[in-house]
This record gives structure tokens, C-alpha cells and sequence, in this order.
């Protein structure tokens, strides 16, 4: 499905959709409370928050790799024991850290790791991680070990270990941090571009309101606004509680931009 | 961070590197049971030569084999002390009359255990550095290795890069506020050591978390059963053969 076609998906229906979600850590940490939210075909979706929101721990959910109490409905199938294969060949998860998912000893390895579980070929794998390693300019380091891989480059490799699995939804986890500018523009560019229901978690405010569609706000495991970038925006009182107000940010740079 | 101590010289290409580990994994035990069932010092001097001619053939650098041969010389050191003891106590009321040649007796005995050591040392050198750990793997496990025991050979692997990556990390964070290490300074150590596990058992299990999520259910993929290429048959044979006859020549001499 390319981009034009995902865009005529009705964006009414739910590809997601969590029903009163709480959580609590093993050691009583309770992490989320009653979380509802709905994230439609297609759009860009931001979970954003304070560090220590809970934003990772909802992430993990996404496709049953940490199971809470209540419902969470993926392409409107609740998530059971049953078929969390199926439900993470439809939700892939990109981490915050690309150290916690490369693994294998070299980049093609881990390209290929979630192919093989999904029952493809040995040829069918080989052209399916040529073609992503071509498309992501990976070519040149599939042999390397990603521990010998720049931050970058490790991130790049991180996302294609997701995108090659072709899921109907990629969920990253602070996709932004610790780029330079340059490669969060890059990485801008390569979200906007996919053809699939993105879900990203940022603490970065101003890029999630440059990218998203609609945006959740979270604090303290709750969800405390869901909305258009710009209703989230025009919310002060709102960022300044969570710590996520940008005005200041803006004022700080403001002579750097305005030549003054 | 770089540790790549495993797969080091795994990823070289020569004749040996692009063998099918099969063939790789048959030669090396074939070669093992012919080594520790000869018991005569010109058959392992024949042996030693075809061992030397492969690792030439490997291309990989002299002092890696070197090193692994430094790793067992102790062992080999202490084993020869004891077998000379013991065999000198063993006959000291007839020690003056054939002290000479029960000596020369249990030279010869030491000269075989250091040349099957060595070589048993530089074969499976020479197999593990051929052969990409996953493929080693790969091939033990099509020879009816249990599964569970590749897996688990698997994880080890996985997590010691952890633990490794977390070494170095803690051990810079410690460098850069302790230039100069003192011994005062050496229970610290403890709790170091007590940090990076606990940091490595965090990270292993956003790794585990990574796997499941790309449909990882404990067992790890095998791929397609590859059919063995004719080239890698011919040199399984024509080595094997090679081995029989040096066995055979040997022999008639």
C-alpha cells in the first residue's frame, strides 16, 4: 500500500483503541491509570510527556509486550495470549535506546531476526532486507556488528529492523533524541513518508506538533488532553504543568532567528 | 564500544571461511578422534603438517593461534609435571638400572600429549575462527545438536555482549573520576561489580522485550535447510581421504 492509498483510508476507523488501561510494576509502581484512547488508520499519532509519564510503559502495550489490566484492541482485535504473534507482526515497536534492539552480531542478522519468526524464506528474506537496507542507505554497513555503528546510524538500523517486518502500525519511542538536526529532519521526512499508522512518543513538543495529527498529553500515567497539535498548543496552563511549555524555549532563541 | 572477540576473524574470506560449517564441524571431529587415537610421534608430526597447511589456508594471523596455544601451555605444563612424577616415584627402586630408557619412554609420552593438545587446541582455533558463531551453531544444531542447547549458546552470546558493553561504560565512568587507581580505593570494586550486573540484567531484559517483539516465542530461526554444495563435498572428501592416508602411509612405515 503506498502513501496515496493510505491516505484515502478512512481515518474514522480505529486501528487502536485502549479501554481503561492500568498498570502497575512488580516492585508497585503504578505507571498508568485508566488510560482510553483511540488512534485512527493512518494518522500520526504523539504520546507526549515529562520523563517518568508513562509514555514507554503504554508503548509496551501497543502489542502486548507488557500486559495491563483492561482492553486494548489492535485493528479491532483484543490483545490475548493467543495471538500476540500475529498482533506483533501488526505492531512493531521501535525503542528509545537502538542498543536494547540490535542484538545479533551483524546488521543483516538483525534486519533479518523478525523475518525468519515470521516464517519467510531464505530468499524470500534476502531480497526484503536488501531492498530496506537499498531504501535506508544501509547498504554499505550490513556485514558490521552494530555495536561498531554510529548513534545514527544505529537508530537508522533500529527502524529498519521494524519497517522490514512491514507492520500496519510502527510505534517509536523517542525517535528524535539525541539527533542532531540535520537527522530529526531526516527522520521527520522518513515518518511522514510511511504508509502505515504511526505512533510516536516524544518529550520534544515542538516536533510532535510539527508531525503529528492528533496528540495525547501525559502525566503521572494519565492522559490529561487528547487533541489537534494546535488545541494542544494554544493549552498554556496545560504545558506549563507538565514541564512542556516551549514559549521560553522560543523567547531564548528568538534574537538567534530574527537577526536581532 | 568494539568487542568483537567471538566472531573476530570469523567475517576474513579464504578457502577455509567459505566452507559449509557442516563440512567444518565433520573435518574438526574427524580430525580430533584421529589425533587422540594415534599414539605414534611421526603420525602427529604428518597431522601437525596438514593442520599448519590449513592454517595458512585460513588467513587468519599467526599470533591469534598463538595465543590460544599460550592459553592451555600452563595446563599442559602442570599435566606433563604430574605424569613425570608420578612415573619417576612410580619406578625409583629400578631408577639406576633403566633409568635411560624408561626416561627416554616418558619423554615420548609427554611429546604426544603436548602435540595432541596443541593440535586439538588449533583445530577447534581454527574451526571457531572460520566460522561465524551463529553458523557454527547453525551447523551443530543440524547435527542433531538438542535445540535447547543452541538457544541457550545463543543468549549467552547475545547477553555477554551486554554485560561487556555495561563493563566498559561503568569501568570509563569510573576512569574519568579515578585517573589514578589506588588501593585504598579497591572495595569499590565490590559494588561496581554488583552495579554492572544489575545494569546488565536491566538491559537484558529490554533486549528480551526487543526480541518478543519482533516474534521471538524461544526458539530462534533456523532458515531454510541449505543442501551442501558439491565444492564442499569434494573437500570434505578429499581431506578426510588425505587423513586416511597419511594414517595408512604411516602405518606401513
Amino acid at each position: 500500500m503506498n502513501r496515496n492509498e493510505m491516505n484515502n483510508i478512512d481515518k474514522m476507523s480505529n486501528m487502536i483503541a485502549i479501554k481503561s488501561l492500568n498498570f502497575t510494576y512488580p516492585d508497585g509502581h503504578r505507571a498508568l491509570t485508566d488510560i482510553n484512547l483511540e488512534i485512527k488508520k493512518g494518522e500520526i499519532f504523539g504520546i507526549i510527556g515529562p520523563t517518568g509519564a508513562g509514555k514507554s510503559t503504554l508503548l509496551q502495550h501497543l502489542n502486548g509486550i507488557l500486559k495491563g489490566e483492561g482492553e486494548i484492541l489492535v485493528d479491532n482485535i483484543q490483545i490475548n495470549d493467543k495471538n500476540e504473534k500475529s498482533i506483533r507482526e501488526k505492531v512493531g515497536i521501535v525503542f528509545q535506546n537502538p542498543d536494547d534492539q540490535l542484538f545479533c552480531p551483524t546488521v543483516y542478522e538483525d534486519i533479518a531476526f523478525g523475518l525468519f519468526n515470521m516464517g519467510f524464506t531464505t530468499v524470500e528474506i534476502e531480497e526484503k532486507v536488501s531492498r530496506i537496507l537499498e531504501q535506508m542507505n544501509l547498504s554499505a554497513l550490513k556485514d558490521l556488528s552494530a555495536h561498531h555503528l554510529s548513534f545514527g546510524e544505529k537508530k537508522r538500523v533500529a527502524l529498519a529492523t521494524i519497517l522490514v517486518m512491514n507492520p500496519q502500525v510502527i510505534a517509536l519511542d523517542e525517535p528524535f533524541a539525541n539527533l542532531d538536526y540535520r537527522s530529526i529532519l531526516k527522520v521527520v521526512e522518513m515518518i511522514r513518508e510511511l504508509a502505515m499508522t504511526r505512533v510516536i512518543i516524544s518529550q520534544d513538543i515542538l516536533v510532535a506538533l510539527s508531525i503529528c495529527d492528533r496528540i495525547a498529553l501525559i502525566e503521572n500515567g494519565k492522559v490529561i488532553r487528547t487533541g489537534t497539535p494546535f488545541s494542544i498548543a494554544k493549552e498554556r496552563d496545560i504545558l506549563v504543568q507538565t514541564g512542556l511549555d516551549y514559549l521560553p524555549y522560543l523567547e531564548l532563541i528568538k534574537p538567534f532567528i530574527t537577526n536581532n | 564500544m568494539k568487542h568483537d572477540f567471538i566472531d573476530k576473524h570469523s567475517t576474513l574470506d579464504s578457502v577455509i571461511h567459505r566452507l559449509d560449517p557442516r563440512v567444518k564441524i565433520l573435518l574438526c571431529f574427524g580430525f580430533l578422534v584421529l589425533i587422540s587415537s594415534s599414539s605414534e610421534i611421526i603420525k602427529m608430526i604428518a597431522y601437525a603438517s596438514i593442520v599448519c597447511i590449513a592454517m595458512i589456508l585460513s588467513r587468519v594471523p599467526l599470533h591469534h593461534y598463538l595465543k590460544k596455544l599460550a592459553l592451555v601451555t600452563p595446563l599442559l605444563i602442570l599435566l606433563s609435571l604430574f605424569i613425570y612424577i608420578s612415573y619417576v616415584w612410580g619406578n625409583s627402586e629400578h631408577s639406576t638400572t633403566f633409568f635411560l630408557s624408561r626416561h627416554h619412554q616418558v619423554w615420548e609420552v609427554l611429546a604426544l600429549l603436548g602435540l595432541k593438545i596443541y593440535l586439538s587446541v588449533l583445530v577447534i582455533t581454527l574451526l571457531v575462527s572460520c566460522t561465524r558463531f551463529n553458523s557454527l551453531l547453525w551447523g551443530l544444531r543440524k547435527f542433531r545438536l538438542p535445540r535447547i542447547a543452541t538457544t541457550l549458546s545463543k543468549l549467552v552470546y547475545t547477553y555477554l555482549f551486554v554485560f561487556i558493553d555495561e563493563l566498559h561504560r561503568t569501568m570509563r565512568a569510573y576512569k574519568s573520576r579515578t585517573p589514578v587507581l589506588r588501593v585504598s580505593r579497591v572495595k569499590v570494586f565490590g559494588s561496581i561489580a554488583g552495579g554492572i550486573l544489575l545494569r546488565s540484567i536491566d538491559r537484558s531484559e529490554y533486549i528480551y522485550r526487543a526480541m518478543i517483539s519482533r516474534g521471538f516465542i524461544g526458539e530462534f530461526p533456523e532458515g531454510d535447510s541449505n543442501r551442501m554444495k558439491a565444492k564442499d563435498i569434494t573437500v570434505a572428501v578429499l581431506f578426510m581421504s588425505l587423513l586416511i592416508l597419511v594414517r595408512v602411509i604411516v602405518w606401513k612405515i
